[in-house]
């Protein structure tokens, strides 16, 4: 929320990410979008990247699966670097028993996409989103923060 | 009508450095073709996500002047059909996205698309709240279509319905990284 320089936030939602969106849908500097599905979202987000912005994409990790092939045709082929934040399912306190097999792939589908990742699991660590977020824009490398759900416990 | 015309007029009524986001194939092919210029994006992969690129370059672009423009293909456009919803609902003046209907995945070997039983891509756009919306038959009314959408103050949607015909042109052989800096270059 702090961080300077993103823009446009680009949204598929999650109930985790809910209060988060809400704080951003007020914030008009930061351009909320909500792509009508996770691919979608990555393909806006390349066009602001080329149009000379540092977008982020936030989504849970069920919509990593919808975003692989727009990933690897245009993100890697192109070398444009992306950042997601992830509300990260499926974890050990998962409520919802469809979460758990997307939960279970998701840091190895990550680090298959050759995606650099981090799980933030205290709220305390959102601090770190900062430098994450600097090194998108000065390495130009992809970054993808694990949020789960010990990360939204306030 | 060929899409080979369409591209050719874009072209022509466009400044230099004004962007084109092309779709993967014969499209990127044929642009190449036409004339290879550094604000062609020529999108290799990712079939669909032109119209979703293209407006993340138009609302980039927002404060600065000239239209971006998309040359999808009905195949690429029913594959992310809520692209024209997203377009709709936050509605780039600057953006223009030529959909070129030959009702077939002409670059896979001409399987029919599901625009051969009517359906017409240029109403869902409307409907989707893209109100200047309009579909052409003929290389004339195209490029009346496209000068009228290069005034416009709301983003357009122009249906150009073509035949299958393709002239053979070569591959685009340029490295995604070089394509990527030129284009920024350019349109910066």
């Amino acid at each position: 929320m702090r961080v300077r320089n993103i823009r446009p936030c680009i949204a598929v939602p999650c109930k985790s990410l809910a209060i988060l969106l809400q704080r951003l849908e007020l914030l008009p500097e930061r351009r909320l979008l909500y792509p009508a599905r996770e691919e979608e979202g990555v393909g806006i987000a390349a066009g602001a990247f080329l149009a000379g912005q540092y977008p982020v994409l936030l989504c849970q990790n069920s919509g990593l699966g919808n975003l692989v092939n727009a990933y690897c045709s245009l993100n890697q082929f192109f070398d444009i670097p992306l950042f997601f934040l992830i509300s990260f399912r499926g974890t050990a306190d998962e409520p919802v028993a469809a979460q758990k097999p997307m939960g279970a792939i998701t840091k190895e589908l990550l680090s298959l996409l050759r995606i650099e990742w981090h799980v933030l699991d205290a709220p305390e660590q959102a601090e770190r989103i900062e430098n994450y977020f600097s090194d998108y824009v000065e390495q130009r490398r992809s970054k993808a923060l694990l949020l789960p759900p010990s990360f939204w416990r306030a | 009508m060929r899409r080979y015309d369409v591209i050719q007029s874009t072209v022509r009524l466009l400044g230099p450095s004004d962007p084109i986001i092309c779709n993967i194939g014969d499209p990127c092919m044929e642009l190449h073709d036409v004339r290879d210029r550094a604000a062609n994006f020529y999108m290799l992969g990712s079939l669909g996500l032109a119209s979703s690129i293209g407006l993340g370059v138009a609302l980039g672009r927002e404060k600065t002047k000239g239209k971006i423009v998309v040359i999808d293909g009905d195949g690429g456009v029913l594959m992310n059909l809520g692209s024209l919803a997203t377009i709709g609902r936050y509605c780039p003046e600057n953006l223009i996205v030529v959909i070129v209907d030959n009702q077939s995945y002409g670059s896979t070997g001409n399987q029919s698309t599901a625009t051969t039983s009517g359906i017409d891509l240029s109403a869902i756009a409307r409907d989707s709240g893209i109100t200047h919306s309009t579909g052409v038959n003929s290389i004339k009314a195209f490029e009346e279509a496209f000068q009228e959408a290069l005034t416009a103050t709301e983003p357009a949607v122009i249906l150009a319905r073509t035949n299958i015909e393709k002239p053979k042109v070569a591959r685009v052989e340029i490295p995604g990284p070089v394509l990527r800096d030129r284009f920024m270059e350019a349109i910066r």
